[in-house]
């Protein structure tokens, strides 16, 4: 594994950015990836989530460097690999994500977001 | 002293208590440096010049960890024979076992760092870890059979290894890292918790959370915590929730301030709670009114990282007893999980 690698999704498409880390985390426990609420604010309501995580070499290439539909047939070919629930689209999760590396703070920050502190 | 032990090979020294190791003077050695298989830094760090004999009784200056059984000197000769002394000058052979503390069937939970032993970089420890891997699974070396896991790699610490001070441990990212135990363990009055960790940093914004302790799931009762604004706070919590609360928590207390390279220990009776802070400048004990325990509810060990707090926290282990421990045992257990963050108590 690489990283680690900060990510960021809008909590619109979270739903399906779970069931792709479902399929993408090598452990059994990737549709809890994004577990970090965000917003403008720091209140809730959150609008995005974050994750900070390392990622296996072919993952990071296929995040950052595969077409949707390059990415499509990865996550595919995972998900019979590991006997994972296949995932029908990817493209809210491949088109939305936000990906990079550095300090998790800074870089949501960049973003104009922040963590939004647990009640 | 090269008499107790002579011709059995070495493949281990822990650090021990300030003055319990001697040499055959009787001077006493406080510090012993081990380093990574076969890489030891080109100085080596001396001991009290000359106060440790080799086994033909000739001085050492420098002792580094190589692999089993190939413990040497600086100047690369081998040494056959180390003894150990408790503070009152006998000899022992063995340091302190944790898992004295567990031979009677007391419930509660071991973790240690010290290698890649009993680490797994999987939930299901199938596969091993490595430094600079992220950790999944870390075995309860107490034998209750409450491993911690994280199943999710975003939310695994990754294991690292400080060759200052020769030491494995878990780094928590402060953002989303975390492992429990899998099962509850039933906590009663009497209990003990300690834990090897280090402040890495301290990252502004709010902060809260545990590092490490035994909390009840529901309302998260008894345990170790941290909670920072800007200063390092560590509070015992009462009743509060492990991660609210804006100040003193009920029927607790907090200590200010305090340093890097801390070991903390809770121990709690019927009567009174202690609490044992060490960073490297100071140690600081405080006593209180025991809290009003609710006592049997079921309880998780727990290793977080520290959410939006920028913090960093190493993990050297812990220590979770369901039970009181005699003065001897927690001081005995105190001094060994300070070795396992590199300090000596």
């Amino acid at each position: 594994m690489i990283g680690p690698f900060n990510l960021i999704v809008p909590t619109g498409v979270l739903a399906n950015s779970s069931d792709v880390f479902n399929i993408l985390d090598p452990d059994s426990g990737g549709a809890a990836t994004f577990s970090v609420p965000l917003s403008a604010t720091g209140l809730a309501p959150a609008t995005h989530y974050g994750a900070r995580t390392m990622l296996e070499e072919g993952t990071h290439v296929a995040l950052t460097a595969m077409t949707v539909q390059q990415f499509k047939a990865y996550v595919d070919e995972l998900s019979v690999t590991r006997g994972r629930q296949p995932v029908g689209s990817v493209t809210a999760f491949k088109n939305s994500l936000i990906i990079g590396e550095g300090n998790f703070w800074e870089f949501i920050a960049a973003q104009g977001l922040k963590r939004i502190a647990p009640a | 002293m090269k008499d107790q032990v002579k011709g059995r090979p070495i493949h281990r020294i822990d650090e021990v208590a300030a003055g319990t190791l001697k040499a055959a003077d009787g001077r006493p050695v406080h510090a012993v440096s081990t380093y990574v298989d076969g890489a030891p830094p080109a100085d080596g760090r001396p001991l009290h010049a000359a106060s440790l004999l080799l086994n033909e009784g000739q001085p050492s200056h420098a002792v580094s960890f190589y692999a089993a059984g190939t413990l040497m000197t600086a100047d690369g000769r081998p040494v056959h024979a180390v003894a150990l002394f408790d503070a009152a000058g006998a000899p022992t052979s063995a340091v302190f076992d944790p898992a004295t503390l567990f031979a009677g069937t007391e419930d509660g939970a071991w973790y240690e760092i010290t290698s890649t032993a009993g680490l797994f970089q999987d939930s299901a420890a199938t596969v091993g870890a490595a430094v600079g891997a992220v950790v999944g699974y870390v075995t309860d070396k107490s034998g209750n059979g409450y491993p911690l896991l994280q199943a999710t790699t975003a939310a695994k610490p990754i294991l690292r290894f400080d060759n200052t001070i020769s030491k494995y441990y878990l780094e928590c990212d402060g953002v989303d890292d975390t492992m429990a135990s899998a099962l509850g363990i039933t906590m009663q009055v009497a209990s003990y918790v300690s834990c090897a960790w280090h402040t890495e940093n301290r990252g502004a914004g709010t902060a809260f959370g545990p590092i490490f302790g035994a909390f009840d799931a529901a309302t998260s009762e008894l345990g170790i915590g941290l909670r920072s604004q800007t200063a390092v706070t560590y509070s015992f919590l009462g009743s509060a929730r492990y991660n609210g609360g804006a100040s003193a928590s009920v029927g607790g207390f907090e200590v200010s301030s305090i340093g890097r390279g801390t070991l903390i220990e809770l121990s709690m009776d019927a009567d009174s709670i202690d609490l044992y802070l060490l960073d490297t400048a100071a140690a600081t004990e405080t006593r209180t009114a025991a809290a009003a325990l609710t006592g049997t509810d079921p309880i998780v060990a727990k290793l977080m990282g520290l959410a939006a707090s920028g913090f960093v926290g190493r993990f050297y282990g812990g220590l979770i007893i369901a039970d009181q421990l005699t003065a001897g045992e927690r001081t005995n257990a105190r001094t060994y999980m300070g070795s396992q963050a590199g300090v000596i108590v």
